[in-house]
């Protein structure tokens, strides 16, 4: 859902307010308000439908460490020992946990509730009925999520606390589910498994020193209320002893139990195996040996689909490795997040991804040493990939994905320094330099973690194969195709996967620098954003386009963009190579069409074109709403127009001329002023006898249906898309015209848009491209000499028989090399003998970039 | 505070209001220890009586906190809690172990030393409505179970005339829980010729809740208590001397009396005429249905209980006393409206006493009372405590 910055900027400085106002609520004892304003706060993220998952998620961690943050500053540590007013943290904790539980994630909730209980388990003197509300409380979340196996374990916990049973509902439903459970094992496994599971009990809650004790307990204290049907089993386990000489035995038989429940579906235990089974061989053979053992069932369990099992062995090794580390920046912790990242995204599994990203963010510190700084960034691109799954990204992470691919990727020093200051504050105290960060780290790359991927794209390139036709279909699912034609018709292709398509930071980057705003927030040319263009695209695409340049210098290929959605133009990429005067480009948006995209020309096109034209049918289209509709102004006591079109009506004018004085140009029909009514244009279209139809007007969008986006004719009618489309449609003529569009565009309510490209790309998605050559828009309504040149250029290269794509390509060419040789001649009188040589750097230009083709850019006047 | 050892034996003015208890050593200027009537049970959760059980995990209060040693906070104390814990008003409730225990607490902190420890007559102040059983029950309290020597049961009607050094007036007090009208004629009282009015701060609370609430519909989520209502009543309400004309006018467009009140959770509340609205009910009890007559009328009639030409005197002297009587323009609004029930000669002799510092005047005026030496009589000796155990009766007196 696409949602205005303004919007989100509201809503999260409105969040910030209201946390902030929690705190300070929490802080002054008034937990009523507190929670009502931090529970009200939650729903409202959680209605809200354009913040995405992982945004709902961190808002939502910001709530819950509000009320953990206040409940820790509760404890105050004295030279007498611990003070706490107990009032405010009795009732701080269970408006926590009533928060908590209403999440719909249960992660949060167990761990904090969990952590709570390992606390009163070590207490002095614990109130037997607190303990035991406590845990019969804790029993019904559990049981409402239905995690059973948490349910024995407390239920467990609480025999042992209490050295009693209470015969109670949780009681019997844990001793049911162990039962059922265990009979589905064969007889011989059971007691084993049950010992197992006690004995990881006792392990997790460390509650008795000798595990084999602390079995011995449970069964003495369960003796007379156990179920008959579990009699037989936990007697037995009276008579399992695992020790260093048998246990190479009872690991093969637990293994065996792994896959067996595994098969039958229990999987959830598995967990409580492998965790057993670390234990074990950490403390018989070694820490390494065990860490190693059980990193085997991570593959087990992803390629099983068990994601959970692979994540809870994440999070287990997680607490291995934090107790061997320091709190500073950990290369351990983190490459270990972003296997399990990497893992989730190839699987697409969305909620465990979610978690792993968050411990991952979590460890990914502010690093300290040059190496520590290239292992963050180097992480952060991954970072941005696996988040570009399905959450949106933040200016931090486009920034820090786009410092590393400028700085390791390009090499591109320049625009690496231009990006510093974009960077967070703290990371660029520690760069002084890219160039010497660059220098020292380099050698680092050969050591660093990766996961083996391959670069390049496409097999099947043979020497000398030479690109005429490329299309890119990039879709919103993390797919990137890519087909090619070479000259002599070879078809190779290639596919992209999981490169997820989210340009929302280059958007906003464009849509600052192409506003007409004095104050700008980001500070780069127009050529620096076509290179943060280049450096954002995906590295196997860079590396292709790099091969691509040189094999195809003698001739002009033809790129065909297949997109779902308008959003930058790619004529504005920036490789250090002019990429925009290289290629002759054009745009479908949207589906393409279900027969496919026949490439070149149709067979029954081409027959007609053996009758060559030389005479062509203009209709210029005049809706500049350049007389009405009109308002008052109460300042200069006049009436003046709502929706002036000065630029517009200055390209008309320039336009008219220009096809009267062409020998090209048959018949002209021009309707303009009362000529332009609803009807007039709508019968001219129809009539199906224009090879050319050039609109010069305002276009008025509806965002609810951009086929119903209209022009304002003189008549003061609409004319929709919808209509245009239908008129093209219905006509019986075989000529197949092209559209100019020359527009500034409006919202419904009147109000000038700024980001037309996704707005005119709606409404171009809509057009039946069988029927005509294809569209030509115009993004910024300027009117200078440039864009003159081009427009000019542009229809002589159509009328002289160039394909579309090439005839705009050639007016650009025109136009650079026009604007390069007096920018050459500026500078080199500039040149002083002693810089020596000079780069000349060549800026891209609005008038260039304001031209996009939407079609195939092969077709031709028909 | 006097720390010699005479004057830790002077009586003590003890003021138990619905509201707030005052206590203080007589012949002071204002009473040393002001306090709010309330207390808490330390495991009575606003949070456990709001929800249903299930909503969080239960069993804290019995993990952490040690009820054998305390179970209750009172006044400040409790009141720090006033977000967590439920406040509950012992006076309202009549709980006197409560008071017991609320009493032991403040008399603590006036640092008596352990030798002179509840030996002070005690002067209590007691309205006209308060029953002789509640009299009893405190008599009890304070000779059985804390052993002070003497008590006075004083009128506040007395206490609070004597601190105008008047005979005769009406006082009107309007308390959080009680309102009262009580006249006294050259220090004669008249049970014909007083009241207990049916509508107190407690009422008006409530229908100021009622009119913000009905006023603002369409704000969403808008957490509003009395316990709020009643913080944002005491900042802001008025009284007017035409409620109707400045509604129309505001909704006009007059914007003298817009406020906006920030609540807790940072959202405004916009008030305007609910400003002036909330006092209407005192004038017209109706509005929040209650069948009695206007404040005025219920003065009138307690006035017009005396001969007419006793009238005059007591017209002359309307004393205004407790908390809620501090709405702003209150005594304006009750004069105009007093007028209207009086002939015109009368009319001009009105006049509305509105003292500064009235929540806290029958206290003041006990303590005048007695520095004048006026409090020889009604005191009642602990019938537990020999002749010989008993301090001089003069020590009672300056």
């Amino acid at each position: 859902m696409a949602i205005d910055l303004k919007t989100k900027n509201d809503f999260l400085i409105g969040f910030q307010q209201k946390v902030i106002q929690g705190r300070k609520l929490l802080q002054s004892a008034n937990h009523l308000w507190a929670d009502r304003l931090l529970t009200d706060l939650y729903f409202e993220i959680e209605k809200t439908e354009w913040l995405d998952i992982q945004k709902k998620h961190q808002l939502i961690m910001i709530i819950s460490n509000s009320w953990w943050m206040y409940i820790n500053s509760l404890i105050h540590r004295t030279e007498q020992g611990i003070d706490i007013d107990f009032i405010r943290y009795i009732d701080a904790y269970k408006r926590f946990f009533s928060f908590l539980s209403k999440l719909d994630d249960f992660y949060m909730l167990n761990n904090f509730a969990t952590t709570l209980l390992k606390s009163f388990i070590k207490m002095d003197s614990l109130s037997q009925t607190g303990i035991t509300k406590f845990i019969n409380s804790f029993c019904i979340k559990v049981s409402e999520r239905e995690e059973y196996i948490k349910l024995i374990e407390l239920q467990m916990v609480l025999m042992y606390l209490r050295k009693s049973v209470i015969p109670q509902e949780f009681f019997h439903l844990s001793m049911e589910v162990l039962g059922k459970t265990i009979y589905k094992l064969e007889p011989s496994k059971r007691a084993l498994f049950l010992y197992i599971f006690i004995e990881n009990v006792n392990m997790q809650y460390q509650l008795m020193e000798d595990s084999e004790e602390f079995v011995n307990e449970m069964n003495k204290i369960l003796v007379n209320r156990i179920p008959g049907y579990l009699k037989n089993e936990f007697s037995n386990t009276g008579k399992i002893t695992i020790n260093e000489r048998n246990f190479q035995t009872i690991l093969s038989e637990l293994e065996e139990l792994i896959y067996y429940m595994n098969d039958i579906g229990e999987h959830t235990w598995i967990i409580i195996l492998i965790k057993n089974i670390y234990s074990k061989i950490h403390a018989y053979q070694s820490y390494g040996d065990a860490v190693t053992y059980i990193r085997k069932f991570i593959d087990f369990a992803i390629s099983r689909n068990r994601f959970e099992i692979a994540f809870d062995i994440y999070d287990f090794l997680e607490d291995l490795f934090l107790y061997q580390t320091d709190l500073g920046y950990d290369n351990i912790l983190i490459e270990l997040w972003v296997e399990a990242c990497k893992k989730f995204v190839e699987m697409k599994e969305k909620k465990y991804l979610l978690q792993s990203l968050e411990k991952l963010t979590t460890h990914l510190k502010i690093p300290q040493t040059n190496a520590q700084l290239y292992h963050f960034f180097y992480t952060c691109n991954y970072l941005w990939k696996f988040k570009s799954l399905f959450f949106s990204l933040e200016q931090k992470d486009f920034w820090r994905m786009m410092f590393y691919r400028a700085l390791y990727e390009e090499k591109d020093f320049d625009i690496a320094q231009r990006i510093l200051p974009y960077l967070d504050k703290n990371l660029v105290g520690l760069i002084n330099n890219p160039f010497l960060l660059y220098n020292e780290t380099k050698d680092l790359e050969r050591d660093v973690y990766s996961f083996g991927e391959d670069d390049s794209i496409f097999t099947g390139f043979e020497e000398g194969f030479v690109i005429k036709q490329m299309i890119f279909r990039i879709n919103t699912e993390g797919l990137i195709s890519v087909r090619m034609i070479s000259l002599e018709n070879k078809i190779v292709e290639g596919k992209i996967y999981n490169e997820f398509w989210n340009d929302a930071h280059l958007i906003d980057i464009y849509n600052d620098i192409f506003s007409d705003k004095l104050v700008k927030t980001y500070n780069f040319t127009v050529n620096e954003f076509g290179r943060l263009l280049y450096i954002f695209l995906p590295k196997k695409i860079r590396s292709f386009l790099k091969q691509f340049e040189i094999k195809s210098l003698d001739i002009i290929p033809e790129i065909y963009f297949i997109l779902d959605e308008m959003t930058i133009p790619f004529e504005l990429i920036y490789d250090n190579n002019f990429f925009l005067l290289k290629y002759s480009i054009g745009y479908i948006i949207g589906e393409p069409p279900l027969g496919g995209i026949t490439f070149g020309y149709d067979p029954e096109l081409q027959e007609d074109n053996v009758i060559t034209q030389n005479k062509y049918n203009v209709l210029i289209i005049e809706c500049t709403n350049s007389s009405s509709p009109v308002r008052w102004n109460e300042e200069s006591k006049a009436k003046e127009l709502i929706f002036p079109f000065e630029a517009g009506i200055n390209e008309f004018n320039y336009v008219t001329e220009f096809f009267n004085n062409r020998e090209e140009v048959g018949q002209i029909t021009i309707l303009v002023g009362p000529d332009s009514s609803r009807d007039n244009v709508l019968s001219h279209i129809k009539d199906g006898t224009n090879h050319v139809i050039h609109f010069v007007g305002n276009i008025f969008y509806s965002k609810w249906n951009p086929w119903d986006s209209f022009l304002l004719t003189n008549d003061n009618e609409i004319i929709t898309f919808n209509d245009i489309n239908n008129s093209i449609q219905s006509s019986q003529s075989r000529i197949h015209p092209f559209l100019f569009f020359n527009s500034q565009i409006y919202n419904t309510q009147g109000k000038k848009l700024k980001n037309v490209l996704r707005t005119f790309g709606d409404i171009a998605e809509n057009f039946d491209y069988e029927r005509i050559i294809g569209i030509m828009s115009r993004n910024y309504p300027i009117f200078d000499s440039e864009t003159n040149e081009i427009i000019t250029n542009f229809y002589s290269n159509l009328f002289n028989q160039y394909s579309q794509g090439v005839s705009l390509l050639k007016a650009r060419q025109a136009c650079m090399a026009n604007k390069m040789t007096k920018l050459v001649e500026q500078q080199f009188e500039d040149l002083s003998a002693e810089d020596g040589t000079k780069r000349i750097d060549l800026e891209s230009s609005l008038a260039i970039s304001s031209y996009m083709l939407f079609g195939k850019p092969w077709k031709k006047l028909s | 505070m006097s720390n010699t050892d005479n004057s830790q034996l002077l009586p003590l003015i003890l003021d138990i209001g619905s509201d707030t208890f005052r206590l203080g050593w007589a012949g002071g200027d204002f009473p040393d220890l002001i306090a709010p009537s309330v207390y808490v049970h330390i495991t009575d959760y606003i949070f456990s009586s709001n929800i249903v059980a299930s909503d969080t995990i239960d069993g804290l209060e019995d993990i952490f906190l040690d009820t054998n040693t305390q179970t209750h906070l009172v006044g400040h104390d409790a009141l720090k809690y006033r977000h967590i814990l439920k406040i509950r008003e012992f006076s309202k409730e009549s709980n006197y172990n409560i008071l017991i225990e609320f009493f032991n607490h403040y008399y603590q902190q006036l640092n008596i030393k352990q030798e002179n420890q509840f030996k002070q007559p005690l002067i209590i102040i007691t309205p006209f409505y308060k029953s002789e059983l509640e009299k009893a029950q405190l008599q009890d309290i304070f000779f059985n179970s804390l052993n002070f020597p003497y008590i006075l049961f004083l009128p506040e009607t007395q206490a609070i005339l004597s601190t105008l050094q008047k005979t005769s007036g009406v006082i009107v007090n309007i308390g959080e829980s009680h309102a009262y009208i009580s006249t006294i004629f050259h220090g004669f009282t008249n049970i014909m010729a007083r009241d207990v009015f049916p509508i107190t701060g407690t009422d008006i609370t409530e229908y100021f809740l009622n009119l913000i609430l009905s006023n603002s519909s369409a704000t969403k989520n808008l957490y509003l208590d009395k316990d709020i209502a009643k913080e944002i009543k005491e900042q802001i309400s008025l009284c007017v001397l035409d409620p109707n004309e400045e509604k129309k006018r505001v909704k006009e467009g007059l914007t003298k009396y817009d406020r906006v009140v920030d609540l807790p959770d940072g959202t405004k509340l916009n008030l305007n005429s609910e400003r002036f609205l909330l006092s209407e009910p005192f004038f017209d009890p109706k509005i929040i249905h209650v069948d009695y007559i206007s404040i005025a009328e219920a003065i009138s009639k307690a006035v017009k209980s005396w001969d007419r030409e006793n009238w005059e005197d007591l017209l002359t002297t309307i004393v205004l006393a407790g908390g809620t009587s501090l709405i702003s323009g209150f005594s304006e609004r009750l004069e105009l409206e007093l007028q209207k029930h009086f002939s015109e000669k009368l009319k001009s002799k009105i006049k509305i006493i509105a003292a500064s510092g009235r929540e806290n005047m029958g206290w003041i005026g006990a303590s005048v009372l007695y520095s004048k030496d006026e409090l020889k009589k009604g005191w009642i000796s602990n019938p537990n405590l020999n002749d010989s155990d008993l301090p001089q009766e003069n020590s009672t007196t300056s």
